[in-house]
This record gives C-alpha cells, structure tokens and sequence, in this order.
C-alpha cells in the first residue's frame, strides 16, 4: 500500500511516453508515462508501428491510463496482429475497454465544416429571422397592451421611473454639461474670428435643445438602462423565472415588459428637458467667462435668438428614442437562450442596436423635419 | 492515521458565515474506495465536499490528499494536485457557451499538452463511458435533460483520468430507474480506471448500492463511519433516526426476502 501512495505524490517531474522500435523487429517496447499528461509529445510525433509488429511490451511502462489505452489502440490499428504483453493487471479493464469502444464506434466521424457561402447564407437568414422575430415581438406587445390597457403596473412603473429617471438625473446633466462647455469652446472660437460672439446662443440653444440633449440623454441611457433590462429580463430566462410567470397566467409583457417601455418614455423627455437645461447652463458659463456674453445676455437673448419649435422637437423625439431602447433591450433579453454567456451577448447586442437604432431614427426625423420645413 | 488513506482530515473546523459546520472533523478515505457522505440536510456535507476539494479554506486541522499536506501550496503544486481530483458538482456546472464535448476537452486543453485529434477522442471515449451519444456531444448544456447532465458533468470530472473523484448529489433529481443506472455507471467506472470516489448523497438507495463506507454527518464531525449493515444497525439516535424511515425498513425487508 505505501508502494502505491509513494507513486502517488504530486510530482511534477513525468517521464514522457515513448515508444521503441528497431527497424525489422517484432517488438515494440513502450516506456514512460501512457497518461493524459505524459502523452503530448509522443502523440505529436505521431509515431507509427511496423505492421509486422507481434509483440508490444508494457513492461515498461510507469503510468497507464484511459488517453494512454486510447493512444495505444490507435496505434494497434496499424499492426492487426500485435499482442499486448507485460501490462499491470489493474489495467486490464482500460485496454478491453477501449477495444470495445472501438469495435462499437468503428470509423471516425468527420466534423463538417460550413464554408464562406454557407456562413454567409446562414447569417444573412439570422438577420431576417430577427426582424421578424423583433417585429412579432413588437406586435404581441402591442397587443397585450391593448387588450388590457387598464392592467398597467403603476407601482412597477413609478420603481422603473425611478431607477431609470431620476437615478439618471446626475449622470445625464453632468454629460450634457460637458457637452454644452464643448460645444461653447469650439463654436466660440470661430465666431469671435468674425466678431459674432453673440451668435453663440444661437448656435448654443438651437443645437442643445433639437440635437444634443435628446441624444446624449439617449446615449446615456442606452447604456445604463437598455442594457439592465437585457441583463435583467435574459438572467429571468435562464433562471426559468419568465416561465414561472407564464405558468402562473400573469404574462410577462404586463409585468416586465410594459411597465419598463412606459416608465422610459415618461422618463426620457423629462430627461431630456433636463440635459437641454444643463447644456445650455455649460455654453453660458463657457460664453461669460471666455466669450463676453454675461449670463445676462445670454438669457435675454435666448427667446429670440431660439424659437420654442426646437424644444418641442428636440423633446418629441425623446419617447420614439425611449420605446426604440425600451424595446430592444427588453426583446434581447426575452430571447436570451442558453446560459451565462448569452446573458452577455443579450446585453451588449442590446446596447449596440438601440444606439444605433437610436441614430438612424434621429436621422429619418432630420429629413422627415427639413422636408415639412421646420 | 489509518494506513492507505488517500484522503485525510484531521480535525478539520470550517466556518461559513461566522457559524461553525464543522468543529474538529476527522475523516480517512481509503485508497480505491467508494466512500459515502451521508447526513441530514445541513450537517455541511457539501461544506465538506468543498474543504476536501480545497475549494473551501478550512479555518483549523489539516487536510491531507494523496499523502501530502494541502496547507500552503504553492500554485504550481496546487495545479498538479487539482489535475488529479475530479470534481462533479451537484447541477452539473457546465460551462454553458461550450458544447459537451467541449466541455469534456476542457481540462485535457488546459493541463495537457495532447494534440486536438487526440484530446477529441479521449473526449469523446469519456463521454460514451458515461453511456451519452456521439449526438449528445454536440448539445449544449441547456439542450440537454436533467440526467444527461450529470453524465455530462461525470464525463468532464473524469478527463483527466483523477486519483480521486468527488461527486456531489449525483443522483439528485433523477428518478428511480436514472439514479440506479447511474450508481451502476459510478461502479463500473470506478472499477474501469481505479478510482477512490467520495460520494456526497442523501439517497439511501445509492448508499445501500455504492458505498463501500458511509461516513455520516452530524453535530459538526463524523457520527458513525461504517459499512451500510453497521450504519443501518448503528446505536447512534441520529443515524437511528436517519436510517430508521420506511424507506429504509423496506429495504431491509426486500433483502430477507432474498
């Protein structure tokens, strides 16, 4: 018994498997380590017996397990009439195994692998299947809205409010700050070159109120809450929990869904009024201290210089961006399948589009806007 | 201490949460046994599992595996140690953005330096040992059943070959019939490639099927260590109590019968 546990300490130092041969003999003599770790190089040099091998001799082997039976009747394979001799008698049961295994198996089974073109098919067939997907989506929505609209959730709303809105409030004003003093600097210098310093609240109110704020507010909360409501929702999913709710007949639109897409487009134009007044705040403390344009100034010729049309589009704009994030996150994370990684996947998958869902709306409103003249 | 043990704890004291699980536990595990954890719930079956396992630091005694101390290893030689345990843990704990097969490749990629041909079918040897298809090794976890779970996560404990091999609950959740197969399926393969098992169970059908010895929990230490017939006739009120269900007097019954 102390004979096995001295064989058995943790050391490192392995004799690596080998296998000799003279050329012509009838025997091949094996030595070393036949184990998972002491195989690799062996199995590297991809050593081949002489088919008229009819002895292979185990005597000399330290260490036998499962990878080293395996090894071994794959090389048996080119010498049908070898005999195995030698061996330990408690590696008996690895070596009938693994010659069961093989009888059983017989031929290896090639891995197929897809080509460019089938890549391509495939992806560009996942890319319609999600639009569908997305839109059935949309649509069950819609309807489990409609069919029930006096089932909202207000207490489920007034939390997504919180967390969404309010919690934003710092991080969404502090951005939009910083954009407005960006903003001041770049358009300040140019104008004080033609001697227009005064036209920067003009460049400052109109840009803030109709772009920035609605976007940097969209920005921001793609990122924070988008992607919670993928991580959340996709983490419901695999711990079955989407499916405790369906079981129990509440449908999960009415409770996860619904109160997450109204909470958002209550909360974004409320957020966005609030970047717009904090960007302009950046651009007036830039244009008083670097412009000569007092906060006086600044504020009395805001009426005129902004017309109240811009606040009303830049802030129209703001629940079609909250329901495209809304939607997308709370999709991503439904059709979460799989496990930990897939929640991972979900969540970036579900910032990267409503980021770019969100552009691409802002960019049809641009058109949709100059074509109506406004 | 016992002579051949390959797995030693002396007076092992573990603590989870400020609450002590463990208050100075002593347990040897025999080479190339079948050695079964039993004990009520919470009576830190799966606490010691995870001390054995040096997943769970203990806070006194020593633990000892294959005749070395485990206090203060370096990495190395923890890395050498860990490739030489399995451990099948009880839902499975396969990693889910990779196939079975991968799965089972897992720790051959990691500590072995095998070719990729030659890892795939060692992989794919252990997974027919635990009795799954070649189909199955292609699924990922979350396509598979509750009991092709386990036989997953048994394939990939047994990768490398271990010295020991610990599994947690692995008959939890299976019914009659699937939890027989896979004592059956621990046997054999224990027999196959020599293995000293540590089974963390609660099913009494598996202990009257597996053990060699039961060791069992109770009160922080080891309250009777014991072949199935001395455990079931032990004076022990606890194990008493534990083994005196109907369950198990039937069990008796069927075995006069016989």
């Amino acid at each position: 018994m102390t004979q096995v546990l001295a064989d058995r300490d943790f050391d490192e130092a392995r004799t690596p498997a080998a296998v000799r041969q003279t050329p012509g003999a009838d025997t091949a003599i094996c030595l070393g380590d036949w184990t998972a770790m002491g195989l690799g190089r062996l199995a590297r040099a991809r050593p081949r017996l002489d088919p008229a091998t009819r002895h292979v001799d185990l005597s000399a082997v330290e260490r036998f397990d499962s990878t080293g039976a395996l090894f071994l009747s794959q090389l048996l394979a080119a010498a049908p009439e070898a005999e195995i001799s030698g061996e330990q008698q408690e590696w008996g049961g690895l070596l009938v195994l693994v010659r069961e295994e093989r009888a059983a198996v017989g031929g290896r089974r090639r891995h197929r692998r897809e080509g460019p073109l089938a890549r391509l098919g495939r992806q560009s067939l996942g890319l319609l299947y999600a639009a569908v997907d997305f839109t059935a989506f949309i649509g069950e929505m819609a309807v489990d809205m409609l069919q029930q609209p006096g089932r909202l959730r207000l207490g489920q709303v007034a939390l997504e409010l919180r967390r969404a809105g309010v919690n934003a409030l710092p991080i969404a004003g502090l951005l939009a700050f910083l954009v407005g003093v960006v903003m001041a600097y770049q358009g300040g210098t140019t104008l004080q070159d033609y001697g227009a310093n005064v036209f920067l609240v003009d460049l400052i109110g109109i840009t803030m109120l109709r772009e920035m704020a609605p976007l940097v507010v969209a920005i921001i909360v793609a990122g924070r809450t988008g992607s919670a409501y993928a991580a959340e929702l996709g983490t419901m999913r695999i711990t079955e929990e989407v499916d405790a709710l369906r079981a129990m007949g509440v449908s999960p639109y009415e409770m996860l869904v619904t109160p997450k897409l109204v909470a958002l487009v209550v909360a974004m134009p409320l957020l966005s009024v609030w970047a717009a007044a904090t960007g302009v705040a950046g651009g007036l403390v830039v244009a008083a201290t670097y412009y000569g344009i007092s906060p006086v100034t600044f504020l009395s010729r805001f009426p005129d210089a902004v017309d109240a049309s811009h606040f009303w589009l830049g802030v129209g704009k703001a629940p079609v961006f909250a329901a495209l994030i809304a939607a997308i996150g709370c999709y991503q994370g439904l059709r979460v399948r799989g496990g930990a990684s897939a929640v991972g996947h979900a969540t970036t998958v579900s910032v990267v589009q409503a980021i770019f869902a969100v552009i691409v709306a802002d960019a049809a409103f641009s058109i949709a806007f100059q074509a109506v003249g406004l | 201490m016992a002579d051949g043990a390959v797995i030693e704890a002396r007076k092992v004291t573990t603590r989870l949460g400020g609450q002590v699980i463990h208050d100075g536990l002593d347990l040897a595990v025999r080479d190339r046994e079948l050695l079964a954890v039993a004990g009520s719930s919470g009576s830190g079956k799966t606490v010691l599992l995870r001390a054995l396992t040096l997943l769970q630091p203990i806070a006194k005694g020593e633990i000892r595996l294959l005749g070395q101390p485990t206090a203060g290893l370096r990495r190395a030689e923890a890395r050498g140690l860990r490739r030489r345990m399995g451990v099948m843990f009880q839902r499975g704990a396969l990693f889910t953005g990779m196939s079975v097969l991968e799965n089972v490749m897992f720790p051959l990629r990691e500590h072995a330096r095998l070719p990729n041909r030659l890892a795939r079918d060692v992989a794919m040897l252990k997974i027919r040992l635990v009795g799954l298809g070649a189909d199955a090794a292609m699924l990922r976890p979350n396509e598979l059943s509750g009991g092709m779970t386990k036989r997953a996560a048994l394939a990939r404990a047994l990768a490398l070959d271990p010295d020991l091999l610990f599994l947690d609950e692995p008959t939890s959740g299976l019914d009659p019939v699937g939890s027989a197969d896979f004592d059956d399926l621990i046997r054999r393969l224990q027999g196959l490639l020599n293995l000293t098992v540590v089974v963390v169970t609660h099913d009494v059908d598996s202990l009257w099927a597996i053990a060699d010895r039961v060791a069992f929990l109770g009160d922080g230490r080891v309250l009777a260590l014991g072949t199935m017939d001395e455990l079931a006739s032990s004076e022990e009120p606890t194990v008493r109590r534990y083994f005196g269900g109907q369950r198990m007097q039937r069990r008796q019954l069927d075995g006069q019968e016989q």
